[in-house]
């Protein structure tokens, strides 16, 4: 059996350390298709030994760059943090200005949403048929992908080992027994699963039979029940939003298929470009213009109530006009819906951050209450265009 | 009863007007109070003695109040019941009776549900051998439920949050079809 051991820094998140991982794969990738080029050009013939000796010492160069620029990256890498959290702190402290903020923060939209995260994948114990228990599977996963989308290799992966009688695959949170509904994207499902540990791997319980009796969660046999939930969520935020569809219903079937394939594939610059053609500013329908309500989903974890818990809260909040430079803050629009979890989180305003017990989460991180609603929505949102906040309760011993 | 009501088209005035504000069991009270008083004072209540109760009788809920003062986690905007109105697309069966009552606590899945009992095709008669909420599971997929003849909404969400973004007046109306409609 292989086990993985990953090193990771206390103070660094895993969303982090992909970035860190990453940035070094790409740029490893580039040196290595600069090598190819210069060897392709200059030594098209391989016969002359001195312009051999000129390639060879020219790759020597390189690498020394190579080397060089590793270096830097690592350092910027390594300040990678630091610029998250300050970019993050900044744009927040500039939505508290008092003119609304209407400019697209491009850098801060691009790094959300590649945002991922480590899943650690093992089959159930008493569902391996095979001699040896399978070895488990690590994995990074996008944030805005959705379940059933990113884990074809997980499920070739552990078929072999399962018995042969199967039910649908899914899932199970390893520490709170949570079965996960695949029509939430990755990201919110660990924001609810993993309030506070960051540094080691979300594990998730890979199940093959006995599929949940509920009918909440629903079943997933194909791809096209997770395209039909998503655009009718898609449609449905839409709605709420800007009270019509047509910006989506008009596309073109072409545009509306590499919408789709754009999540599917986990590639946002094409969903950007999608986005763009959706809200054309030349179009002459004027109902795409203007955003009449947020388009939001509270889900609330951990205050032991099961008519509560993990059911989503939609409520009707409309934007202020923009006419007089008013806007809503997150408090704004929290505290008449949540007007008891409101309280709890104002009595903590002094209090230490790893002594809070209520963690209000947007894409990870924990937003002040102050940052402007419509801010968020622009830049937070999933590819369903709905903004998940999570509110995580956090009970103490 | 009788009596009050007699009083009350006896005199037009804008005094009896606050009078007729008053529920049932304010009327009785005015009664009583109407028959301890002398017959000397004038047969119908004068505007002082109605404001009297009307006080009276706002002090009582007051009290209630305090007592379960506590802040609620969740402010729930949308009442205990709402109205839901089906209506089918294409050649999907007919109901017999359009609009229901239906708890908003409720999640959707439940309304699909109980529009397949209503429609009365039994699944048994499609499936043989599985637990029952495995066939409702099942079944579930079967159905397309659309609301605002635009999206199926998703099976965990509450009806009253449906409610409250969708309604048309004071109902929500869903479309049911058995072939995919919209998107």
């Amino acid at each position: 059996m292989i086990t993985f051991v990953f090193f990771l820094p206390k103070n660094l998140r895993v969303k982090n350390c992909f970035f860190f991982v990453e940035n070094n794969l790409k740029s490893n990738l580039n040196n290595n298709n600069n090598n190819t080029l210069l060897n392709n050009c200059n030594n098209p013939n391989g016969t002359n030994p001195n312009k051999f000796k000129t390639v060879k010492k020219k790759k020597k160069k390189g690498n020394k760059k190579f080397i060089k620029k590793k270096k830097k990256m690592n350092r910027s890498n390594g300040d990678h943090t630091k610029n998250y959290s300050f970019d993050l702190n900044f744009a927040l402290f500039s939505s508290n200005a008092t003119n609304v903020q209407t400019k697209l923060d491009m850098d801060f939209r691009d790094r959300i949403w590649n945002g991922k995260v480590a899943v650690l994948f093992s089959l159930a114990e008493h569902e391996v048929v095979s001699k040896k228990s399978p070895a488990p599977v690590l994995s990074l996963l996008p944030r805005m992908s959705y379940l059933p989308l990113v884990t074809d290799h997980i499920r070739n992966h552990f078929i072999p080992h399962a018995p042969a009688l199967q039910d649908g695959m899914w899932f199970e949170c390893e520490t709170t027994h949570h079965v996960l509904k695949w029509h939430v994207p990755i990201g919110v499902l660990y924001d609810i699963c993993v309030p506070l540990h960051y540094s080691t791997p979300w594990h998730i319980i890979v199940h093959f039979q006995s599929y949940p009796d509920r009918p909440d969660v629903g079943r997933c046999d194909h791809i096209d029940v997770v395209k039909r939930t998503y655009f009718n969520a898609l449609k449905q935020a839409l709605l709420l939003g800007y009270n019509s569809v047509n910006m989506l219903v008009n596309l073109k079937k072409e545009d509306q298929d590499q919408l789709w394939s754009s999540v599917v594939q986990a590639r946002y610059d094409l969903y950007f470009s999608i986005q763009n053609l959706m809200f054309d500013p030349t179009k002459e329908d004027q109902s795409s213009k203007k955003l009449l309500k947020y388009p939001f989903r509270i889900i609330l974890q951990g205050f032991d109530r099961d008519s509560l818990d993990g059911v989503p809260i939609q409520r009707p909040v409309e934007v202020p006009s923009e006419k007089d430079g008013r806007y809503k803050t997150l408090e704004q629009v929290l505290k008449p819906i949540l007007p008891g979890i409101l309280e709890i989180v104002e009595s903590e305003k002094t209090v230490a951050l790893a002594e809070k017990s209520v963690f209000i989460k947007i894409q990870g991180l924990n937003v002040p209450l102050g940052s402007q609603m419509s801010w968020l929505v622009k830049h937070m949102c999933h590819p369903d265009y709905f903004l998940y906040v999570v509110i995580v309760k956090i009970s103490k011993k | 009863m009788k009596k009050s009501n007699v009083l009350m088209t006896k005199d037009k005035n804008h005094e009896t007007k606050t009078i007729s504000f008053l529920s049932s069991r304010n009327v009785h009270m005015c009664k009583s109070l109407f028959e301890k008083k002398s017959n000397a004072i004038s047969k119908s209540l004068t505007m002082t003695e109605a404001q009297e109760i009307e006080n009276t009788e706002e002090e009582i809920p007051e009290i209630h109040d305090t007592e379960d003062k506590k802040v609620p986690l969740v402010f729930v905007p949308y009442p205990e019941k709402i109205v839901v109105h089906f209506r089918p697309v294409a050649n999907a069966p007919i109901l017999k009776q359009k609009k229901f009552k239906v708890g908003s606590d409720k999640q959707f899945f439940s309304l699909v549900v109980f529009l397949k009992t209503q429609l009365k095709q039994s699944p048994q008669e499609e499936l043989v051998g599985c637990s029952k909420s495995k066939l409702l599971t099942r079944y579930i997929l079967k159905y397309h439920i659309y609301c605002n003849q635009a999206f199926c909404p998703e099976m965990d969400q509450r009806i009253g949050d449906l409610y409250e973004c969708f309604k048309v007046s004071t109902e929500l109306i869903l479309y049911y079809s058995l072939t995919p409609a919209w998107g």
